[in-house]
């Protein structure tokens, strides 16, 4: 069975380029039955495959920030080089979707908010209160920037309700490093709100894009 | 007779006008966090107009060394607003947007009749 991430771009690519990656995504997805067809391929299969990618955000960022503020930098490095190809899977999927400049700069904005994030963490490692307000500074502000740049790919999108959203990610995150930070057992109660959280990106996202390409998206 | 003087005078005027060779403007718009089009190529005396179609503040700045002033530095808050600059000698500008660095841009302007 190929990794959450694998199955999660190649259902992308399916879905995206149709009956030719049909068969390619037929059987990287294992038992899930897809009958070849030159319509329209499903919408919820979109939609798994942004929430697949997005949880995995979450699960991949608390893991890079639990291990940064316990010290253990091996472990660090490891969670943050997963977080990175999350990163790009991320992208890739915008990219097959918007083209490949759009998939550009999502990544490019995509990785500014870990790097706020990063400076929170710092920050809170640090006991530094200027530096944790100054990141959740421009994480806030990110999300107006991430919302406009989703509205302008999906108009459907309106940005203040991405932005709003973007916020509530940013919130959960923010929650769970300060847990993280407390050693306080609620840690895991966090990461599951926070990753939960996610699919209120994911399936708006979704149906959105599936509403923007219903040639591309039926809706099944 | 009164159509014969205006039809006149504005032959006359077209024929003393000076043959100024004005470039027309070369638009770029702003769009999904990108320049497009990423690279242009112009001659000598155009101006370039920049059109934000994004729901968020970006500006159009040329990057410059440290301490240097940018050559062409312009505002756009919000969608729909512009920012212009004629280029009036040879070379390549690269610019970006200050506010997200990852937007780049780059101007190639060749004397007149390179092109």
């Amino acid at each position: 069975m190929q990794p959450l991430r694998s199955r999660a771009i190649a259902l992308v690519a399916a879905l995206v380029t149709g009956v030719a990656a049909r068969g390619a995504a037929q059987s990287s997805i294992g038992n899930m039955s897809m009958t070849p067809s030159p319509a329209a391929i499903s919408a919820s299969d979109l939609r798994v495959a942004l929430n697949t990618l997005l949880g995995e955000h979450i699960y991949l960022a608390s893991s890079a920030t639990g291990a940064a503020l316990g010290g253990r930098s091996a472990e660090f490095q490891a969670a943050a080089g997963a977080l990175d190809s999350n990163s790009v899977a991320i992208a890739k999927a915008i990219g097959m979707i918007y083209g490949e400049d759009a998939g550009t700069a999502f990544l490019a904005l995509w990785r500014k908010h870990i790097g706020f994030v990063v400076d929170y963490t710092t920050g809170v490692a640090t006991k530094n209160k200027t530096k944790q307000d100054k990141a959740v500074q421009d994480l806030l502000g990110y999300a107006t920037d991430f919302g406009a740049f989703l509205h302008s790919a999906c108009p459907g999108l309106p940005t203040s309700v991405v932005a709003d959203l973007v916020r509530g990610h940013i919130t959960s995150l923010k929650t769970v490093i300060d847990a993280q930070a407390g050693n306080d057992p609620a840690v895991y109660n966090n990461i599951r709100t926070a990753a939960s959280h996610m699919q209120m990106i994911a399936d708006p996202l979704a149906a959105a894009i599936a509403k923007q390409f219903p040639d591309r998206f039926a809706s099944r | 007779m009164k159509l014969f003087w205006i039809v006149s005078a504005v032959t006359i005027a077209a024929v003393d006008r000076p043959a100024v060779a004005v470039q027309p403007p070369v638009a770029v718009a702003i769009q999904g966090f990108g320049f497009k089009p990423r690279l242009l190529e112009v001659e000598v005396g155009t101006r370039v107009v920049w059109t934000n179609a994004d729901e968020i503040d970006h500006t159009v700045t040329a990057v410059a060394d440290s301490g240097v002033k940018p050559r062409f530095d312009g505002d756009l808050p919000g969608q729909g607003k512009t920012f212009s600059f004629t280029f009036e000698s040879p070379g390549t500008f690269v610019y970006q947007c200050a506010r997200h660095t990852f937007m780049r841009g780059e101007i190639r302007v060749t004397s007149k009749g390179e092109h």
